[in-house]
This record gives C-alpha cells, structure tokens and sequence, in this order.
C-alpha cells in the first residue's frame, strides 16, 4: 500500500529526537515514562538488555536525550513499571523493576528497596534426600546422584530446585565440593518474574494508588500493595503468563488480562479464579488494553486481534508483516483510543479499531515502543529501534484522526487496475486469413512434418537407449559443490535417497582423475533413509594449472559399469592473495 | 494455598546505605534455570531465531541439558525451519527432562505425525489425551487426521466431532469435511459448515468452501448467496470472486463476471483456470480474438490441461481456423481420455479437414464415453450417413428420438434430426452438406 | 622508405607485419622514436579490445565490494533488488540471477547477485559453459583469446616496464598517450598506466580531458570506482564524448545506482541526440530494473535510429512473444534472418513463434533446421523446446523423448528434468517423478517450478517436511506465486508456532 503525501508529510507527529546511535537494545515492556522526582517534568526510563546475549544490562534514565543516571543491573529485568503509592498526593512516581526473583522498587531516581518473591518450598522427597545427604557424616555423592536422578525421573524437572539440577549437571569432580557447599544451606526453589503491571486500587484520579500485578514463571499472578509489600492476593493459573495488562479498578470491577506461551489468554476478576478464553492461533506478541472494551492482542503469526471483555473475539485484521509491539494511545481529548503497532519492515501503524489511519514511517523496525506524556509534553512515542536508536515524536495538537487516507484506498485501487490483453494487429488477421484458405495444405505439411519429426526423435532415443544400455533412473540424487579458490578444493557432495524405502548398502562412489591428488578416492555409501542428506567431502589437490576434470563414478557393488558418471570442470586456480 | 496473604517480610532486605542493589549476601546464590526463559520467549515471538538458538545453546550448557523449556523452544524453532527430525529430538529430550508435562508428549507426537509415522503418533496422542485437560481440542483434532490418513474413518470422524465441540478454530471442521467428501457425505459436510459458521462468522475460508459444496451439489442460489456474504466481508477474497463470476457467467452476465475476473487477475495473474474462464467470458461475448488470447494464455500456463485445450479447439472451431482447433483438440484429447466433449470437438474438426475416417473413429469414442448425449448422438449420425453407413446412422437417430422424449434438446439438433431422417428415408445422394456448430460452452470451475 | 612501408603497413591493418618491420627498423636505428612509436601503436591496436563491451563482474568483486552499499534499498532503485516485473515469472522465464530473460546473450546479465546468498551458495552454482562466472575477473578481463599477450616475444619485451622513465616520456605529449595505450592494452599493467597519466596529466596542467578519462580507466580497472566516478565527470565537464558517458554509466552500475545511470544517459542524449550506444545502456539498465516497457520503448527507438541493430531486435521479438503477439514476435525474428544471423536459437525461437501464430506449416521446419544447427551448448534447449509442441499436440511420448534428448544432451537441464517430472506424475510414477524433480531443483534452485511440484507431490502423499521444505524454496525463487502461498498456507498450519 502506497502511501499517500498527505499522510507522510503533513505528518500528524513532530520529530523531538532523533538519536540513531543511542545503542539501545530494548524489548517490550522495557521502557516507561515517569516522572521520579515530582517536579512535573517526565523522565524516560529505559531498560538497556546491552546486547541480544544479554551482557551488559543497565537501567538508563533520560531526560530528552540526555542521560542523567544509570545503574547496572545484576540479574536480567524483564520488565519494567512505575506506579503511585499514593492518591492524589505525591506526584512523584515509583519505579519497580521486575528482575529475575525479585523486585527493585526505585524512589526519587535512587535505588529504595529489594523485595524478593517468596521461596517456593522444595518437594519433599528432595528435601528429604538432602536432608539426608546433610545429616550424614561421610558425603557419598554417587549415592546423591542417583536419589536425586530417579526424583528427575519421577517428578520432573519443573518441580525441582535449581540446586538439585546444577549438581547433576556438574562433572563428577566437581561435585564434592559443590556438595560441601551447599549442604548446609535452606533448600528452596526460586520463582522467576516473567511480566509485571499494575492495576489501580480504587480510585481514577490522575494520580492513584496501585497494586503492583507480577506474574510468575511458577504460574502465579501476585497482587502486590507497596506499603511493607504485601501479597494481597495469589492466583494460581498453571503457566507462566508472559503479558499481563489490566483495566478498571481492583476494588470494583478491575479485570486483568493474561497471556502465556502456548497462546493460552484469560482474565482474573478480584476473588475469581481464571477464567479461560479460546486459545490464540499462534503466541502472542504483545498486549494492550482496548479503551473499556477489552484487550488488543498482536500474535506470532501477523494477526491482530480484538476481544470484549467477555472474551468475544470482536475482530481479526491480517498485518503486512511480523508485528513486534503494540501499545494504546488514548486520545480522550479526541474521544479517541487508537492502538500503535510496530510491524517489521512497515514502521509503526496506528489503528482506530480495526482501521489502519496513519503510519508513523521509520527507517528501522521498531523494536519496542512507549507512548505517553514526556518532558512537558502530553502526547509522546518513545520508539527504539532494532539498530538500538532512539526516536521520540510528539503528536501535534493539531492531529486530525478523522481524516483517514487509507480507508478508502481499497476503492480507489480497484478502479485503476490494469488489465490489458494484447490487441491483435492486421498481421493476426492476415494469418487467420491464409489458415482458413489453406487449412488441408497447412495441416498436411504440419502434420507430415510433425511424424517426420516424431519417427526421427524415437530412433535417436533408441540409439540412447542402445549406448547406455543400463540405463535406468538412479534412485540417488547427487548435489555436488566445489568450495575453495585452489589448488586445494573441497568437493562437497550431498547423497539424497529419493526411494520409498531405504537403499541398500552396496552403492560405492568412485573419483577418477589423473593429475590430481584426491582424498579419499573410493567413498562407501552407508544405508541411507528418505529424503536423508548425506554430505561426503572429497579434498582435492591440484598438481598443475591446466583446467582439470574429476569425474565422480556411481558404483553398485557386483556391477561393471558405474550407474552414474558426474563430470566436474574445476574451476582454474586463483593467484595467491599475497 | 490455603492463605492469600503470605508472610514474606522476613526474606526482603532493607538496602542499606550504599544505595546499591549488589549487596546480595552469599555468592551461592545459583540461577534459577528458568531465568532466560521469558527472553527466550520474547526473541522468539519476534522471530529472531539465531539470538534465540545462541541462548539455548547456552543455556542448556550451564545446566548439561537438564532444562525444559530451552529444548522445547529449540523443537519449536527446528521444525519453523523445516528439521522435523531434529525439533522431534528435542521434544524427547525436554520430555526426559520433564516427563510430567502434556505438552513435551503433544509434540513429540505431532513431530511423529509431521514424520508419516501415524501409528506411533496415535499411541501417544491417546497418552496425551489422557492426561490433558479435557477441554483441549488440539490432541482431538491431530488424532482425527491421523485416523484420515490411517483410513480408520470412524475413529477420525469422532474425535473430529468431538474437537469441533470444543473450539472455535477452524481447523477441524474443515478436517472433518474433508473427510465427509472423502466418504461422499455431502449433505454432512455442508451441515458442518453450516453449523460451523455460526460459531466462526468471520471465517472466510469455510464460507467459501461451503458455497464450493453448494456448487458442487447443484444448489446453484445457495452457493450464490454464499459468495455473496464472504465478498460482502471481504470484497477482495479471490477464492470467492472466481466461482461468483463463474455463476453469473453461466447466467449470461458477461460483463459482471468479466469485472470480476479482472480484479482477481491482480492477485493471480498465473491461475490457469482465472485465464480460461475470461477466455470463455470474452467467448460469451463474441470477443473470439481476444477469447483466444486469453485460452491462449492459459494454454501457456498449464499445456496439459483439458479445459483450455477443449475451449480453444471450440473457439477455434468457431473462428473456422480447424488446423489450430486440431492441435489444440489432439492435445484435449490427450489430456483428458475420459472426456466425451474433447472427442466431439475432435470428430468436428476432423470432419472438416475431411479426414472423415478420423472424424468416425473419434466420434465412436465420444458415443462410447456418452452414450445419451443428444449432440454426440446427432453428429455421430450425421458422420456416418457421410460415410454411407446409414444403418448404423438411423439406429442412432433411435437412441436420438429416445433421448428427446426425457429432456428436451436444443432447436438445432431436433432441426438437423428432421434433416437427416428425411436425407436417409429418401435415401438419395443429397449432397447438401449438413453441419452443426458446437456452442456449448464449457466452463472449468476452479479446482 | 622502410619507415614508409611500415606506415603503409600499419595504416593497412597488418598490425603483426608493421610491428615486424618495425623490430627490423629499429635494430638499424635503436633510438629513433617515430618507429618506436609506430611499433607501440602496431602492438597495442592487435589486442585492442572494446572494453566497454567486454566486462563481466566476477563473484569475488560483487561479494567482497569495498563500496558498501545501503542494505536495504527503496524499491526500484538498485539493481540488485530489482522492482516486481509487471508481469509474473509464469509468464517469462527467470534466469539464475533472477532477471526475466534476455534477447540476447551480453556481458553483464548474469551479474548483481542478490546480496542475501551466501558466499557458499555463489561459489556452489556450476561454472559451466553457459553460466560461466569467472571468480575474479581482474586477471583475465581484457584478454582475447590467443591474444599476442599470451606469447612471449623473442628476446625478451618489447619494453621493459620496470625501466622505463616515466617522468620523460610522460612530458612528451606525442609518445605519452600512444605508451599509455600500450601499456594498458598490451600489457595489461593498469598501475604502470595510471603512473604514467597522472604524471602526464600533470604536465598538461589538468587540462587534457583525454587523460582524465584514461585516469578514470585506470581506476576503474584498480577497483577504486569512487576515484574513477571524480576523473569521468571531471574530463565530462570539458568535453562531451560518448565514451566517457558510456563509461561513467558502468562506474554508476558498480555503485548499483541505476538512476544516477540513466539520468547521466538522458543528458548525454541531449548532446548526442538518439545515440544508439546510449539508448542500449538505457534499453539495457531498464530491462535489469524489470522495467519492461521502458526498456521496450528505448529498444524501439534503436531500432528506428539503426535497423539492423541485432540485439534491440532479438530483445523485441523476446518482449513480443512473451507478450501474446507471437505474429509479432515473428515478424521481427524474421528480421534477424534477413539480416544474416544464421543460427539455432533464431530457428528455434521461429519454430515457436510459428507455432504459436498458427503457422504451422513452418514450424516443423525451423526445428529441423535448429537442430541441424544446434551445437553441444544449445541443442538441449531446442529439444526442450521440441518437446513443447509434442505436449500441445498431446503427444506425451514424444514429449516425454525430447525431454530425454534434451538431458542426454545437457544432463544439467533443470527445466527438462522438470518437464519430465510432471509427464511422469501424470503417468502415475510418483518414485519417477519425485527423482526428476528433486535432480532439477538441485540443479537450479532459482526455478521455482521444480521446488512447487515436488512440494505438491509431497504434499498429496503426505510428506508433510519434504513438502514444507520444498515449498519454501519455491517461494524463495518467486514470491508472489499464488499457489506456492496457498500450500505453504495449508502447512503452515501443521508446523505452527505452538
């Protein structure tokens, strides 16, 4: 879909910044706008993963482009929030980072708290074997490991502690002393965050109390009150929920949405347990909240999709691309609630309910974006792109949603197509004419010629067939490629089987060449099952600079002539590089 | 858990005043093995498969193996990659790390079915089954379609049933139809749909193939309006456009089908079946030139078709170009052995390169596939009066008579049998040469 | 008188006697310069090639390119990611650089690689004769073949680079630029070359445009394309010449700028209006662009400005036939044959049109003369050809016979294995069937017919992962196939994200 000059340059959004070096590397959930310190002025707080391997992580916080502080960060945060502790009191915001099994609750731009999610009690057979392994005076770790590997065995590695696991994943030397260690210490299983959002507690003023709503890689979602950090609430939901958005007020009638893995979506109500919706087709990508309607869902396979808050799908739009994240742009001013989308390779689309009205272009793909107010300014995007730039937009006050350029494009594309069948010229007609008059002439001469033709072809086959008398269709396909610049090439052939069943062992490859050295010469071919891509490499070495030829024979064992006769012209060799 | 509110005030740590997170205690702290879990998730919804891979590989270093969900993740992306043997080795790992999870089993099984392994497939779906929640339909379906591919229809029809009733995917309803068409039990198949749409509206594919069903079973306004509601979703769904346009073609409305066709040649440009139809439409309309182009085109694109190869010999024929209309219609004839048309047009043309040797011997083909036809009937006849063969000639004008008490023939042929029966009582040598112009038209709905 | 002769000799064209008489002259006289002048000229206009014409870029060029360039260009402006063709590839045939078919063999069409294929892969395709990449081309890129650079002349060469004064003779206008041929033609030493004219263009104070262009040569030739971009505009600015369009026109190609190209192209037709070297390098950047009715529209320009110009003529006919006017198409390969041209392809390709324009009492004709004419390269190509008409015509075993022909003439024959294949899968020989197309994918993998039907076959027997495989690579060679979409739809749904 092109574009039209409306929608790009009297662009609804101002570029703020621009910052394509910025070095960001940022995954959804990662970034929030806050303002810390209470002075109205909002910070952007970005969490920086360092690289796609995960090293180097640090919490940044910018004001417009410029960092004002930064703080490593030990474990790897996988999502991050701000809430208020408060209502209608204390403007400034609280920032929790959700980061591996605990949470970091920063205040005024510093470092306030570590709560830690609470243990989950080993299993009892564990327990007791370590337990076992502790009261006895002389250490047998040969006995350790196979209690502990029949309990693998028996219970599965999604109940047993990380202890337990690295032990049997050590090497036996080590295991001594991993042992002595560990022993004496508490054994526990440790809970991971997986996702993190908060939900208001009772009040819609701008400035609310709210719960922190943490999921866990244990399938839990956690209610969390601040204030001496309470779990208020538990629910158990048996998967690790990887988004988590809420709406409305936990003391009425707030409602959290859920997301797992295997494209599992429901809600909890405050006191009731999960309820589960029809799974997704694919796993979700990210999710949002729909203005009071429900929650918007973007999904692995480049669907987007939207359901009530009873779970009704209300609609299905098919994106171009991969979508990567998605966030909601409330416009009340407007009486709006449009939804952002990075889509790969398409930039960001905005979409007012299943309309797509704007298109924010951008060069890069963007990996995770951010929309809210910023500095001064109400209405922001934050956007980090996959080369790890950064991109903030301001939408103008100006911006008019109504006017949508792509609603009626479908129409318009319509009208213009083109379809043109070639027109036939006089010279058509002419020939018409001349077929018509002499039809039994033309049709004699083709035809005699056709069977001419034909007998002719049948005897040179006849003669193919007499020369290659065995010739038959090779129930193996060859692939072969030549790999180096010489004098030393590597032949690299892929043996496929195309049989129904599998052939038997009594194929041989055979490589014939005079002036060049080849290793090995002969190549025995093992059983090989369908459609299995056997790779058999044959070194080459070139004695002289003439343009050489292998030849590659295809033998059946008791057989005196090879099957197959595959010529390769050598590529001639290249000067040394010096 | 019994309680809601936990205690858990005992294990938070107050920071102290260096103002530092690092102040963790021990250094015997060991990581969690699900702690890159949810990254892993996050590079993987995101399609970025080779981070992904280098994690895992990672990952199942620093635990030897013993984590589940690496393993299981590495399967998911193997197999997006085509490694159907490699993902279903990491599926058993990860269910040898984690023999309690359904979904470890699942996907070994899916993994066996993707290989051709039904059987096995089977015994563990049945496992599966038996230990996943009773809502899932997945396990219902996959084991449906290795029933339909075992030939064990029966089973695969329950467990079809079964799934519909427990999703709104789509997936086995149209498994369960397939399988319906494959046992010949239309009415069944559209009552699937039927009762399919009603849960899944929004569903352009079983709307569409619902309508196809409709064709197929002659309920021509059904299917009709069928393609009417999907267009109306989704004005631009092609596989609805071709067999709208192709009802109304054969109601005569030329230039709406025609219309149509030339939005749906935007998206597939390559459809042989797209061609022949605008060559039959343009046909409808007289346009022979630009009929043949068309055919012409489609020819191109599929040679060893019978619809267009038959339709250019009847254009052609119609044009009076009959050394083409013989190249195109030997071709026909070739490609479609079974097809009485091709040899009629074949007899046809020959008859007029006087090859009438060749004209009877490919009728008596076409009278051997057909034998009730009206128009093979009379230009068989009319043949073999040729060939002064008038015996043979009047005991088809027999069958003809016989043909015209049960349905009622075109004009044309009860106007030529006049000509004949009168020709052969005379039994004189008029030499009034008797021709008929084919003007059936022959459509080829999409496959 | 003997200087005479030799003169005669040389404005004759019998460069190898002239260069005799002149070895013979100048053992009498050693140091006259007027015969060693001549000499140098006699030697170098021998192995002078059209080097504008005789270039192909060589894998390690394209792949290790020092000038990077933007990955991921807009559409329609770089070469290397061609726009969509207006019309699909089941319409005209792709060759292995994913570029619609030419009209007429010329260097450069099987260049711009795509950039996403691995080294491995380049490497990997076949060099035969008929796709031949030399690997690098540096080397042997001016050579003609049993050029006298191959020979070693008695008594050593004719001069000796490594001695020769550079600094003198490149102040001596007269003898400088007949040496600069010399040693860029005969020598092929492009960095003796360049020594010599940056000095020389240094006495003439930068104002010859002549040594600019041939400074642009030089660097062009050395690979520093930027250097050579700054040296044509330069000799541009003071003097218009085709040849210094034509060759800033390959630098921008290099630079994979083909609107830079054929803006420069534009201008240079205003001075040099309808040109016909310039309206092929636009006709030409056009059609690698997929733009096909530009590039059309410049071939038929050529054709009215020179009637007899072979390539414009085969590239209509081609455009034609593709086009549905096979009578067209006809009439302009007919051309071809007035004019002379006498070979396979041209029977072969007036057999079809003939064919397909109802001429059919030609057609068995102009392959039999084809076939007659053919040689090793091409016959496999007419008997694939052959065997088309057999399947219009039904006749599947000779159709099924041609095909045979055709590999047994050119066992690399990926579109005939193809063929085969669906002859054999109508036939019922699914084992057949699946080996024939397995062999022509693994042959060209840039066809996406055989990956199609051997995911189709796999599809109908089952083989999920064959079928998922295959339809990928299918989809990879020709992404908007309509079909290949709608099976990699139906099995996307088996090999889900969950």
């Amino acid at each position: 879909m092109t574009m039209s000059g409306r929608g790009l340059n009297s662009s609804r959004w101002l570029d703020a910044i621009w910052e394509p070096n910025a070095r960001i590397h940022n995954v959804p959930n990662g970034m929030d706008m806050l303002d810390l310190t209470g002075d109205g002025d909002t910070k952007l707080i970005i969490l920086d993963l360092g690289s796609s391997t995960l090293k180097d992580i640090k919490l940044r916080i910018l004001n417009g482009a410029n960092q004002i502080a930064e703080y490593t960060m030990v474990d790897i945060p996988s999502s991050i929030i701000g809430f208020h502790t408060e209502n209608n009191n204390n403007k400034s915001a609280v920032l929790a980072v959700g980061s591996c099994s605990s949470i970091l609750i920063f205040k005024n731009l510093k470092p306030h708290f570590k709560f830690c999610l609470p243990l989950i009690p080993a299993h009892p057979k564990e327990l007791n074997i370590w337990y076992k392994t502790n009261m006895d005076a002389e250490l047998n770790i040969f006995t350790l490991k196979d209690d502990l590997k029949i309990l693998l065995k028996e219970i599965g590695a999604a109940s047993i502690s990380s202890r337990t696991l690295k032990f049997l994943s050590l090497k036996t030397e080590i295991r001594q002393n991993f042992v002595e260690q560990y022993r004496k210490l508490s054994l526990f299983k440790v809970n991971v965050i997986t996702s993190m959002s908060t939900i208001r507690k009772d009040a819609w003023t701008e400035i609310a109390f709210s719960y922190l709503v943490v999921g866990t890689e244990g399938g839990e979602i956690l209610i969390l009150d601040h204030r001496g950090f309470l779990i208020v609430e538990k629910y158990i939901i048996g998967w690790p929920p990887v988004a988590v958005t809420s709406s409305g007020l936990w003391a009425g009638d707030g409602q959290i949405a859920l997301t797992g893995r295997d494209g599992q979506i429901g809600v909890i109500e405050r006191g009731k347990t999960l309820k589960t919706w029809e799974k997704l087709s694919a796993p979700a990508v990210a999710m949002t909240i729909l203005s009071s309607q429900g929650v918007a869902v973007v999904t692995m396979n480049s669907s987007f999709f939207a359901f009530s808050k009873q779970g009704r799908k209300l609609w299905k739009v098919q994106l171009p691309g991969n979508p990567l994240d998605m966030v909601s742009l409330p416009l009340p001013q407007n009486g709006l609630f449009l939804l952002a989308i990075s889509i790969a390779g398409f930039g960001v689309r905005i979409y007012d309910q299943r309309h797509h009205i704007d298109t924010i272009k951008a060069l890069e793909s963007v990996a995770s974006l951010k929309y809210g107010r910023l500095g001064q300014e109400e209405h922001t995007m934050a956007m980090i792109t996959f080369g790890g730039g950064l991109n903030i937009k301001i939408l103008k006050r100006t911006a008019d949603f109504r006017i949508c350029p792509y609603f009626n494009n479908n129409f318009n594309s319509l009208n213009n197509i083109k379809f043109t069948i070639p027109k036939k010229t006089t010279l058509s007609i002419e020939q018409t004419i001349r077929e018509k008059s002499e039809t039994t002439h033309i049709h004699r001469t083709f035809q005699q010629g056709f069977l001419r033709l034909r007998l002719n072809i049948s005897s040179k086959v006849q003669n193919i067939l007499i020369v290659e008398q065995q010739f038959q269709l090779l129930p193996l396909a060859l692939q072969c490629s030549i790999l180096g610049f010489g004098p030393q090439y590597k032949i690299k052939i892929y043996v496929t089987c195309l049989l129904e069943r599998y052939l038997p062992n009594k194929f041989f490859l055979v490589c014939r060449n005079a002036n060049i050295l080849v290793k090995p010469r002969v190549i025995t071919l093992p059983f090989i099952a369908v459609g299995f891509h056997l790779p058999a490499i044959i070194t080459l070495v070139i004695k002289n600079r003439i343009p050489n030829r292998i030849q590659i024979l295809v033998c059946y064992k008791g057989q005196l002539k090879p099957l197959n006769i595959i010529t390769i012209t050598l590529p001639i060799t290249e000067d040394q590089i010096e | 858990m019994d309680n809601n509110i936990l205690n858990n005030g005992k294990r938070n740590e107050q920071l102290s005043s260096n103002q530092s997170f690092r102040a963790d205690k021990s250094n015997k702290k060991i990581p969690p093995v699900e702690e890159k879990n949810w990254i892993l998730h996050r590079y993987y919804t995101r399609h970025e498969y080779e981070i992904c891979k280098i994690i895992i590989e990672q990952e199942l270093e620093k635990f030897a193996g013993l984590t589940e969900f690496p393993h299981y993740l590495k399967g998911l992306i193997l197999r997006k990659e085509g490694r159907v043997q490699d993902s279903f080795n990491c599926f058993q790992n990860s269910y040898e790390v984690n023999p309690r999870n359904v979904n470890n089993f699942t996907q070994i099984a899916k993994s066996l079915f993707l290989l051709g392994d039904y059987k096995r497939a089977i015994e563990i779906f049945l496992q599966a089954k038996k230990m996943s929640d009773p809502s899932e339909w997945e396990i219902n379906y996959f084991l449906g379609e290795c029933y339909t591919r075992t030939n064990q229809l029966e089973d695969a029809e329950t467990h079809l049933i079964h799934a519909t009733k427990l999703t709104k995917n789509e997936n086995p309803y149209i498994a369960l139809v397939k399988l319906y068409v494959i046992k010949d039990r239309i009415i069944d198949a559209i009552d699937i749909y039927t009762n399919a749409l009603v849960s899944i509206p929004e569903s352009e594919e079983i709307a569409t193939e619902l309508g196809q069903l409709y064709l197929d079973v002659g309920d021509i306004k059904r299917a009709f309006q069928q393609f009417g509601t999907v267009l109306a979703q989704s004005p631009n769904y092609t596989k609805a456009m071709i067999p709208m346009a192709y009802i109304m073609q054969s109601n005569g409305e030329y230039d709406v089908a025609f219309s149509k066709y030339k939005i749906t040649s935007q998206s597939m440009p390559e459809s042989w079946t797209l061609w022949n139809n605008i060559g039959m439409c343009l046909y409808g309309k007289k346009k022979y030139v630009s009929a043949i182009t068309c055919l012409k085109r489609a020819h191109y694109l599929n040679p060893l078709a019978l619809a267009p190869a038959c339709n250019l010999g009847l254009v052609f024929l119609t044009t009076g170009q009959v050394v083409s209309a013989t190249i195109y219609l030997c071709g026909a004839v070739a490609s479609g052995r079974t097809s009485s048309m091709a040899y009629l047009l074949l007899g046809l043309a020959l008859k007029r390169l006087d090859d009438l040797d060749g004209a009877e011997s490919s009728l008596e083909k076409a009278h051997s596939l057909a034998p009730q036809d009206p128009w093979v009937l009379i230009n068989y006849a009319v043949v073999l009066d040729a060939q002064k063969k008038s015996k043979q000639a009047r005991e088809l004008l027999v069958v003809l008579n016989d043909v015209n008490t049960l349905i009622d023939l075109d004009l044309q042929i009860i106007r030529m049998t006049k000509q004949l029966t009168v020709k052969l009582q005379a039994d004189d040598k008029l030499s009034r040469p008797l021709f008929t112009q084919e003007e059936r038209s022959f459509n080829e709905d999409e496959v | 008188m003997e200087l005479f002769e030799a003169w005669s000799l040389f404005r004759r064209k019998h460069y190898e006697e002239c260069a005799a008489a002149c070895t013979e002259l100048l053992r009498k006289s050693p140091l006259d310069q007027a015969i060693w002048v001549l000499k140098m000229r006699a030697l170098t206009l021998q192995v002078y090639v059209d080097d504008i014409e005789g270039e192909e870029e060589g894998i390690a060029e394209t792949l290790f390119d020092n000038d990077t360039i933007s990955a991921m260009p807009r559409p329609g402006t770089s070469l290397r990611h061609p726009g969509t063709a207006v019309t699909g590839q089941g319409f005209r045939p792709k060759t292995q650089s994913g570029r619609p078919l030419t009209g007429s063999v010329r260097p450069a069409t099987q260049s711009a690689l795509d950039t996403s294929s691995t080294l491995e892969q380049t490497l990997r395709t076949p060099r035969t004769a008929s796709t031949a990449r030399p690997i690098t081309a540096i080397t042997g890129r001016h050579m003609r073949l049993g050029t006298a650079s191959m020979l070693t002349e008695p008594g050593g060469p004719f001069i000796q680079l490594s001695r020769l004064n550079v600094a003198k003779y490149a102040a001596q206008p007269t003898i400088a630029k007949p040496l600069f041929e010399y040693i860029f033609y005969h020598e092929h030493d492009p960095r003796y070359a360049l020594d010599l004219a940056v000095q020389a263009t240094q006495v003439c104070q930068y104002k010859d445009w002549w040594w600019k262009v041939q400074l642009g040569k030089c660097y062009y030739i050395l690979g520093m394309v930027r250097d050579a971009e700054q040296q044509f505009r330069s000799a541009l600015r003071e003097c218009k010449s085709i040849e210094t369009i034509l060759r800033l026109v390959r630098v921008y190609i290099k630079l994979d700028q083909p609107l830079a190209a054929l803006d420069l192209c534009k201008k240079g037709l205003d001075y040099f209006a309808n040109d016909v070297a310039l309206l092929t390098e636009m006709a030409r950047i056009f059609e690698d662009m997929n733009n096909t009715t530009m590039s059309m529209k410049y071939y038929k320009m050529i054709v009215q400005e020179d009637s007899s110009h072979t390539e414009a003529i085969a590239s209509i006919g081609l455009h034609y036939f593709y086009n549905d006017q096979q009578e067209v198409a006809l009439r302009y390969y007919r051309r071809l044959l007035q004019m002379g041209v006498h070979n396979a392809e041209l029977f072969n390709n007036l057999g079809l049109c003939c064919f397909y324009a109802q001429q059919y009492d030609f057609t068995i004709s102009c392959f039999e003369r084809a076939l007659i004419l053919a040689t090793n390269e091409n016959i496999a190509d007419v008997w694939y050809n052959i065997s088309h008409v057999a399947i219009c015509l039904g006749d599947l075993i000779m159709a099924s016979d041609c095909l045979r022909l055709a590999i047994d003439a050119d066992n690399r024959h990926a579109p005939s294995y193809n063929n085969l294949g669906v002859l054999e899968m109508k036939n019922g020989n699914i084992v057949n069937a699946r080996i024939y197309f397995h062999t022509a994918a693994s042959i060209a993998n840039y066809l996406y017919e055989p990956h199609f039907n051997s995911s189709y076959l796999a599809y109908k027997n089952g083989d999920l992962q064959t079928s998922y495989n295959s339809i990928q690579k299918a989809l990879n060679a020709y992404p908007a196939h309509r079909d290949s979409q709608e099976i990699f739809k139906k099995l996307q749904k088996y090999f889900t994200f969950m």
